[in-house]
């Protein structure tokens, strides 16, 4: 049922592609949703000019709006988890600590850890709920969208520009672009791979996700900060209960 | 000579001579264009200087000489009309490319405990600039409530700001200086701004020497015109002189772009000194065939001038290049360049003046106007007198030079921000406005070596900044373990360090990224930086703190009792609230007494009723009890501080009236474990702590002021808990900052004084002594230099002037150009027939005064001229060389004649070539 569903709304959805970014963005985040729950083993790399690269190790569990974040490496971080329940709102478990910290942060476009990523933009799932699309271009593999943000809610971008994969329904590139009009930063993800529902592999499944994500940013030189995915599992049977606070202990 | 003289006679020689120069002075003046600016003020500092270089290694590895500062005066801080712009300022500055991070009291982090939904909030000091009254007073408190800010980014009054800017390590200083005062000054067209920091500054100091360059290098040229002009009567003659000292700048400016050598802004007063210096010797030739062309006619003056004065000529020309030279000797690499290309400028008007100046002669056969000043009468007058009276005023001479010595001792070298802007300029009011509302804007840096991952070592570090802040003259000093007991205490929610390795580094992986700790900690945390700020803002007051400074880290036990260490702390946080205390030495005394805080049940009861209502305690108590939290609180406070997880079980399990093993059980103690053990250390400490300062006399500040004095003294007495391990931690510290290079500069600037003084005097001692072929003889004609240079360093020790970068070029300039006073004036010495060898200073003085004078009043006229600028090392150079040029001149005057005993220097020497009539006036021929 859910696949005939998810047919249709494609077939319905595609012929106004051409013409409309606010279709294109609902189909893009509902390809961005499509798995009932996700299983990532991250490898981030961290490279600026003149230091040596930054590597951490991470495993996120993504369900729906909730994401379970286990650090494993580097050693001083492994066992660190984080829980997001929803924006701004995160509970940390600290082993050195032996306790569990809810963190209520604001808005902000600052680095994660020293990264490109800001927290905001590990944490951005979907775009409709933020942004107003508007189409700027096609072409066979993408379209061209310009998301501002919609009346009303804060974010930390003044707009992004982002080309969307035709074939996976996924950005490739998102700009990064201040409200004063300075492109901040530009992230690329490549090496889309898919998934079928079962979660076996499926060159033309309807759950894809890039194996990299490569984020620059413009304003600060030569940083750069790469997310490669190792492992990948989709549709787990993850319970909700799993997403809860005293699960950040192991 | 007497062959050169002969090739210039030859019209096609001299025509060849002339196109020569003209091809290759114009093919280096084109080049000459691509000279490359270097606007690194810092470039300064002698870089092979150990203090220098450690200063150095550490800015490269913290980049604190990369820190733009930007102070705003703000009467109005708080309204919606300063803090909107002001964020808007604070995120432009951080999406311009050149900076890595820019920090205001809009986006400092701010993190603070949720009292309503428990943990912590984290985000932006001020999230949004306020709408209305309302939420500006909100945002007054708030601010103003963050001690970590206050004196930082805030001034203690509340009415001025401060943004720190970070450059990237490959920014262009020049340019990201630019942008940010750009952005500022949009952003704030009516505040007055001050703009601090090694970025303002180093342009500061280069735009203004070069704008004085470029203003008052045009009025030299003009004063150095009309003398010669004066001198002369004769345009094409003066129009010679200045071509050929024009080519000679454009030669060495050339050769500089070909080489790549960069432009800096001591080569910047490059023009001046070849105009004023070089064009002498164009001057002298000129001066003797104007001298002999109305007796003897163009051809045979031109004849006559070459053979006679020309050995004088490159004798004095050389003798200056020598002096220049010495600046070879220097550690400081501009001052090499600059000695280098200037004493390349010299040479190339030497040759030109022995070569295109009489070709050019001879083609134009020039002919001074009647009226020219032939001879200086005062001159004649004073060496014959000298001459005569040589005992008396040998005496007189010995007397100023034995009084210029004690003067000459006086001389110190002093380096500081002084020798670069004046009172009153922009970086002294912007260090003077930095010093008054945030406590300085000089540091002085420990680097520190050790794990910093090891609370002992942080706690090691925050003693030694919590001392040195004692200190008077010191400001406050900023370390990582500030901000490791901040992040600490948004864990535990009490301020004090991580009490072991584990949590430390957990801070240390969670503050991974942030960039003010970049300024403070290295990426491996096994090196830091204890930035110790100075109220001091002159050199004299700074060199004191840093004896002292030196001297308490010299002294330190390599153990510091934990008792010492937290007595201390209470002594920084009562400094950081302003309030009255007792001092290291008498909380120390209070630490050794047992204290009797009393009994901290009922807070922890407290405490722990008002955790479970937050979102922190994991599960919901059951609402239709509501009893229950605090019966819950009052039964696992029962247990008392050491109660486990055991204990906690059964006391929840009892009054929840559920299995032990059951979930929701296991829940409740999860949630409470670590929190009660936190509570009571936290409701304990901060009873003793109230104790400990009522019998410390501290009056207690009301409100908030008060709670948090409360909080900091809690947190430092929590940390007499913490075990201490049996061996002090390894860990090493190193003085460096702003006072120790300037007293490194200082060290180095004394040194290259001494040496180049020395390479010049010898060199040019040598060189005199091999013309002259005499030792004597070479002593005599160094002798009025030597003098000229006690006088004037005996007047700088009267005045108080002292030895700095730019007044360390004064002997070799001195030297360079004034011994040719002397060897002109030794060379012409010639005693006529019959008459006892002092009747040669009459002679001498008629056929060089004149050329003598000329040169320096030029040379005076040039260089006085750069003293109408505001730059201050261009001032008092200019001053000072201003003087020394015609000090040599009247000492010429009156030592040679004093000391000469020779009827001629000239016989036997290697001027001997000359004719008898090199003296006009002498022969009057």
């Amino acid at each position: 049922m859910r696949t005939i569903l998810l047919v249709l709304t494609l077939m319905l959805a595609t012929p106004a592609l051409a013409e409309d970014g606010a279709t294109v963005m609902a189909h893009m985040d509902e390809a961005m949703t499509r798995a009932t729950d996700q299983k990532f083993h991250y490898e981030v790399i961290n490279e600026e000019k003149g230091r040596d690269p930054k590597v951490m190790e991470m495993t996120a569990r993504v369900k729906g709006a909730m994401r379970h974040t286990i650090f494993t490496a580097p050693g001083d971080m492994a066992g660190m988890a984080a829980l997001v329940v929803g924006p701004g709102q995160m509970y940390t478990y600290l082993p050195a600590y032996n306790k569990v910290r809810r963190v209520a942060s604001s808005m902000t476009s600052g680095g994660f850890m020293g990264t490109t990523f800001s927290n905001d933009d590990m944490s951005t799932i979907t775009y409709g709920v933020s942004y107003e699309a508007k189409l700027l271009s096609q072409d066979d593999a993408g379209w061209k969208l310009e998301l501002t943000p919609k009346e009303g809610v804060k974010v930390a971008y003044g707009k992004l520009v982002m080309t969307v994969s035709k074939q996976y329904g996924h950005p490739l590139v998102i700009e990064y672009w201040s409200r004063k009009g300075v492109h901040l930063k530009t992230e690329t993800r490549s090496g889309y791979s898919c998934k079928a529902q079962d979660g076996t592999d499926d060159p033309k499944g309807p759950i894809c996700n890039a194996e990299s994500m490569k984020m620059v940013d413009h304003s600060k030189g030569d940083i750069s900060t790469e997310i490669v995915r190792i492992e990948w599992e989709v549709n787990t049977g993850v319970e909700d209960d799993f997403f809860t606070v005293r699960n950040l202990e192991p | 000579m007497e062959a050169l003289a002969r090739a210039v006679l030859d019209r096609r020689i001299a025509s060849w001579i002339v196109g020569i120069v003209v091809v290759v002075t114009g093919a280096a003046a084109l080049v000459a264009g691509n000279v490359e600016q270097d606007d690194d003020v810092l470039a300064f500092l002698p870089a092979t200087n150990p203090d220098v270089a450690t200063f150095y290694d550490i800015n490269d590895r913290f980049g604190g000489l990369d820190v733009a500062i930007v102070g705003i005066e703000a009467p109005d801080l708080f309204t919606p009309e300063f803090l909107g712009p002001l964020a808007e300022a604070t995120v432009a500055l951080n999406e311009l490319e050149s900076i890595v991070y820019a920090v205001s009291i809009v986006n400092v982090d701010d993190v603070v405990p949720d009292p309503d939904l428990g943990g912590i909030r984290y985000g932006q000091l001020i999230e949004m600039p306020p709408r209305n009254a309302m939420e500006a007073d909100f945002i007054r408190d708030k601010v103003m409530s963050r001690d970590a800010v206050i004196g930082h980014l805030v001034s203690e009054a509340g009415d001025a700001v401060n943004l720190y800017c970070v450059l990237g390590t490959d920014a262009d200083q020049r340019a990201a200086a630019g942008e940010v005062r750009a952005i500022i000054d949009a952003a704030f067209p009516e505040h007055r701004k001050y703009w601090g920091g090694a970025p303002f500054i180093s342009n500061w100091i280069y735009d203004t020497t070069q704008a004085d360059m470029d203003k008052l290098t045009p009025w030299a040229v003009v004063a150095i015109v009309l003398i010669l002009m004066v001198t002369f009567r004769d345009l094409r003659g003066t129009l010679l002189a200045l071509v050929a000292t024009g080519m000679g700048i454009a030669v060495s400016h050339g050769l500089m772009a070909t080489l790549g050598v960069r432009y800096n802004i001591v080569l910047s007063s490059m023009p001046v000194i070849l105009f004023a210096v070089g064009s002498a010797y164009s001057i002298h030739i000129l001066a003797h065939y104007y001298a002999h062309e109305p007796q003897v006619g163009s051809e045979e003056a031109i004849r006559r001038t070459m053979v006679g004065i020309g050995p004088t000529v490159l004798t004095a020309g050389l003798t200056t290049v020598a002096g220049l030279l010495s600046f070879l000797m220097m550690d400081i690499e501009p001052m090499r360049t600059f000695g280098l290309f200037t004493a390349i400028g010299i040479f190339a008007t030497l040759v030109l003046s022995l070569t295109f100046v009489p070709a050019v002669i001879r083609l134009m056969a020039l002919r001074r106007k009647a009226g020219a000043w032939s001879e200086s009468g005062p001159m004649i007058w004073l060496a014959g007198f000298s001459a005569r009276h040589r005992i008396i005023v040998g005496l007189v001479l010995l007397a100023l030079a034995g009084g210029s010595v004690g003067a000459v001792t006086q001389v110190h070298t002093r380096m500081d921000n002084a020798a670069f802007f004046d009172e009153g300029s922009e970086p002294d009011l912007s260090e003077a406005f930095l010093s008054e509302h945030f406590g300085g804007s000089q540091f002085v840096q420990l680097w520190v070596r050790g794990d910093l991952k090891d609370p002992e070592v942080l706690a090691d570090l925050r003693y030694t900044g919590d001392v040195l802040e004692e200190i008077d003259g010191v400001g406050a000093s900023l370390h990582v373990a500030s901000a490791i007991t901040e992040a600490n205490r948004a864990m535990e929610g009490i301020y004090r360090l991580p009490d072991d390795r584990p949590k430390a580094a957990t801070l240390f992986g969670l503050m991974t990224g942030n960039k003010a700790m970049e300024q403070l900690v290295d990426d491996n945390r096994t090196e830091a930086l204890v930035q110790v700020k100075l109220r001091a803002r002159h050199a004299d007051a700074m060199a004191a703190v840093l004896e002292q400074v030196e001297a308490w880290m010299a002294d330190r036990p390599p153990r510091i009792e934990r008792e010492e260490q937290v007595a201390a702390r209470l002594a920084g946080i009562c400094r950081t609230l302003h309030v009255h205390h007792p001092g290291r030495a008498g909380f120390r005394a209070l630490l050794d007494q047992p204290l009797d805080p009393g009994d901290p049940t009922e807070a922890v009861t407290d405490r722990l009723v008002d955790f479970m209502g937050t979102d922190e305690f994991l599960v919901p108590l059951p609402p239709d009890d509501p009893t229950l939290p605090r019966r819950l609180a009052e039964a696992v406070v029962a247990l008392g501080p050491e109660a486990d997880a055991d204990g906690l079980t059964a006391v929840a399990a009892e009054l929840l009236a559920l299995p032990p093993d059951d979930r929701f059980v296991g829940d409740v103690v999860f949630s409470l474990e670590t929190p009660v053990q936190e509570f009571w250390t936290l409701a304990r400490t901060e009873l003793a702590a109230t104790e400990l300062l009522h019998q410390a006399g501290v009056l207690m500040p009301d409100g908030d002021r008060g709670r948090r004095l409360v909080a900091y003294a809690a947190g430092a007495l929590s940390e007499l808990d913490r075990v201490r391990p049996e061996t002090p931690p390894e860990l090493t510290y190193q003085v460096s900052g702003l006072p120790v290079l300037y007293r490194g500069v200082e060290r180095s600037v004394t040194f290259n004084q001494w040496r180049s003084l020395g390479f010049a005097l010898v060199l040019v001692l040598v060189l005199l002594s091999v013309v002259f072929r005499s030792l004597w003889s070479g002593m005599l004609a160094t002798t009025p230099t030597a003098l000229t240079l006690l006088l004037v360093y005996g007047a700088m020790g009267t005045m108080g002037v002292s030895l700095d970068i730019g007044t360390s070029m004064l002997a070799s300039l001195i030297i360079g150009a004034g011994v040719d006073y002397a060897v002109h004036m030794v060379a012409g010495w010639r005693a006529p027939e019959g008459q006892p060898a002092s009747a040669g200073a009459q002679p001498a003085a008629r056929c060089t005064g004149v050329a003598i004078w000329t040169n320096a009043i030029m040379v005076a006229a040039g260089f006085y001229v750069l003293t109408l600028g505001e730059a201050r090392p261009l001032q008092n150079v200019g001053m000072l060389t201003a003087s020394a040029m015609l000090i040599a001149a009247m000492t010429t005057f009156v030592a040679v004649p004093v000391l000469a005993r020779k009827r001629s220097y000239r016989k036997a020497s290697a001027l001997d070539a000359m004719d008898t009539s090199a003296c006009p006036a002498e022969t009057g021929a």
